[in-house]
């Protein structure tokens, strides 16, 4: 795996992306917007919340919704671009690897595109929730989202090597809704033992406890970190094979 | 040269039907598409019922069905609205470059656009039926007809929401990304997910459409105040993407 391979692929993706300037405001509109509504529209109702390490709390329903917000932006946008940088690659990175590029030098340029647009969009979730809510340790909540971006990023990925784009954007439309929203909902008052094998669900209790905890307990992190590295290694290995 | 006197030719109802058939069976002929709009709408409807249960009702105290059957009537109209949307916006864009050979070729955009939307419109309403049939499978439905006439209405205005949306976004990823937003938006907002105040829940388009369904099923009615609402939304997002369709297909292919 060559460096100057790695840049070289990096640098055209991002090009890609830089060409594209609607592309760019939805990816940074759209969170905002969603973020902003879900805490500007939301009532101060307080709710019951089952924070982690502090028990049921009472907490502003829009903060919860702010909350749950962020997670589920950084899930749409994540499975989205993990789906399509995959399938849009999909003949170029044949032809690079003929051209002597290694596989696993376009998996890390491609992998690192759909971090860059994660970051981004996680970025500006927290600019928006933090002017509407402020979080227990707004690190763990921005930890959380990413988190979840990178997840769904390589869920899109293993998605986009199996089924084709208008499949793919089905699976990964629904997918972020039943997982985020329904399952892993803060409100829920009973964990579904599906909930507990979803994408989201480890980063979505550090979001809670990041978001309305009174210590952050950063033990949730280490099982989102083993489901995002349990996801990139199925996706390296489709990936492998595809190309 | 673009020749546009075809539409005057005999048979222009035929050649709309030969289009609808061929793309369709195109559509269908592909098993995965099948399996998943058969499939997504029932985990959409079966998980999404469960999984609200477990909300605390307190949180919602203006929701009018119970959490379980909210989370049904979500899953069925957000099912719906997703996949006749997502159709709208890949049968506009996919076809795009096809549409303009077509339109230089001859073809008027009027009729390609009236094939391609018959086509969104069918597919759009199979995803109904088998929502409809989901819904009366795991709840108990007072008016079958009358939920499969809203779930309808509304996979045929996120049909056209898609086509407009292809219309004006140059790719499918942008075009995905717009509306999963929208779409996700507006059915929680439209089930009552997102509780507020602030009229501005009540100007998204599937607001009224969810007001009828939930009367539809809950008391076999019909809720009158959300008739005209509903088709009024249906009716400006179809002249709108057919506009923006005929400026659109005429500014590239040149064939208006």
């Amino acid at each position: 795996m060559r460096t100057s391979h790695v840049q070289t692929a990096i640098a055209t993706g991002l090009r890609e992306y830089a060409r594209t300037p609607v592309l760019l405001a939805l990816l940074v509109v759209a969170p905002a917007y969603l973020v902003g509504l879900f805490g500007y529209a939301a009532p101060d109702t307080l709710v019951p919340v089952d924070v982690p390490n502090s028990g049921q709390t009472m907490v502003p329903l829009a903060d919860v919704l702010t909350v749950l917000g962020v997670v589920l932006v950084a899930a749409m946008v994540g499975g989205l671009v993990g789906l399509f940088v995959v399938q849009s690659a999909t003949n170029a990175d044949g032809r690079l690897v003929i051209a002597g590029f290694a596989p696993a030098s376009i998996l890390l340029a491609r992998g690192t595109l759909v971090a860059a647009a994660a970051t981004a969009t996680v970025s500006v979730s927290m600019a928006v929730a933090l002017v509407v809510f402020s979080p227990a340790n707004a690190l763990g909540l921005a930890v959380a989202g990413l988190l979840t971006a990178l997840s769904y990023g390589l869920v899109g990925v293993v998605v986009g090597t199996q089924v084709d784009r208008l499949a793919g954007v089905w699976i990964l439309l629904f997918a972020p809704l039943l997982d985020v929203v329904l399952y892993q909902n803060p409100l829920a008052a009973e964990t579904k033992t599906l909930a507990t094998l979803l994408p989201s669900h480890a980063a979505m209790r550090l979001a809670v406890d990041a978001g309305f905890g009174s210590g952050l307990d950063w033990s949730p992190l280490v099982p989102a970190v083993m489901y995002f590295v349990g996801t990139a290694v199925v996706a390296t290995v489709l990936y492998y094979r595809r190309t | 040269m673009a020749a546009t006197h075809d539409r005057t030719l005999p048979g222009s109802g035929h050649r709309v039907w030969t289009g609808v058939r061929a793309h369709t069976l195109a559509f269908f002929r592909n098993p995965l598409y099948l399996v998943l709009l058969v499939v997504l709408p029932l985990i959409e409807i079966r998980f999404a019922g469960s999984a609200l249960e477990s909300l605390p009702t307190a949180a919602f105290p203006e929701m009018d069905a119970s959490l379980m059957t909210t989370g049904r009537l979500f899953g069925a109209i957000y099912a719906t609205a997703v996949f006749g949307g997502i159709v709208g916006l890949f049968q506009r864009l996919s076809a795009d470059e096809t549409d303009r050979r077509l339109i230089v070729a001859g073809s008027s955009p009027s009729r390609l656009f009236l094939t391609r939307t018959l086509t969104v419109l069918g597919i759009t309403l199979v995803v109904a039926t088998i929502a409809t049939v989901a819904l009366v499978w795991t709840e108990t439905v007072a008016a079958p007809a009358l939920v499969f006439a809203v779930l309808g209405g509304s996979g045929v205005l996120y049909a056209f929401v898609g086509l407009l949306l292809g219309s004006v976004l140059s790719s499918e990823l942008e075009g995905s990304l717009a509306l999963v937003f929208i779409v996700d938006v507006d059915v929680i907002l439209a089930t009552g997910l997102l509780p507020t105040d602030l009229f501005v829940g009540e100007t998204f388009p599937l607001y009224h459409p969810y007001q009828l369904l939930q009367t539809a099923v809950v008391d076999g009615g019909l809720a009158d105040g959300h008739v005209l609402p509903a088709l009024g939304y249906v009716l400006v997002t179809g002249v709108a993407a057919t506009l923006v369709y005929r400026r659109t297909a005429s500014t590239n292919g040149g064939g208006a």
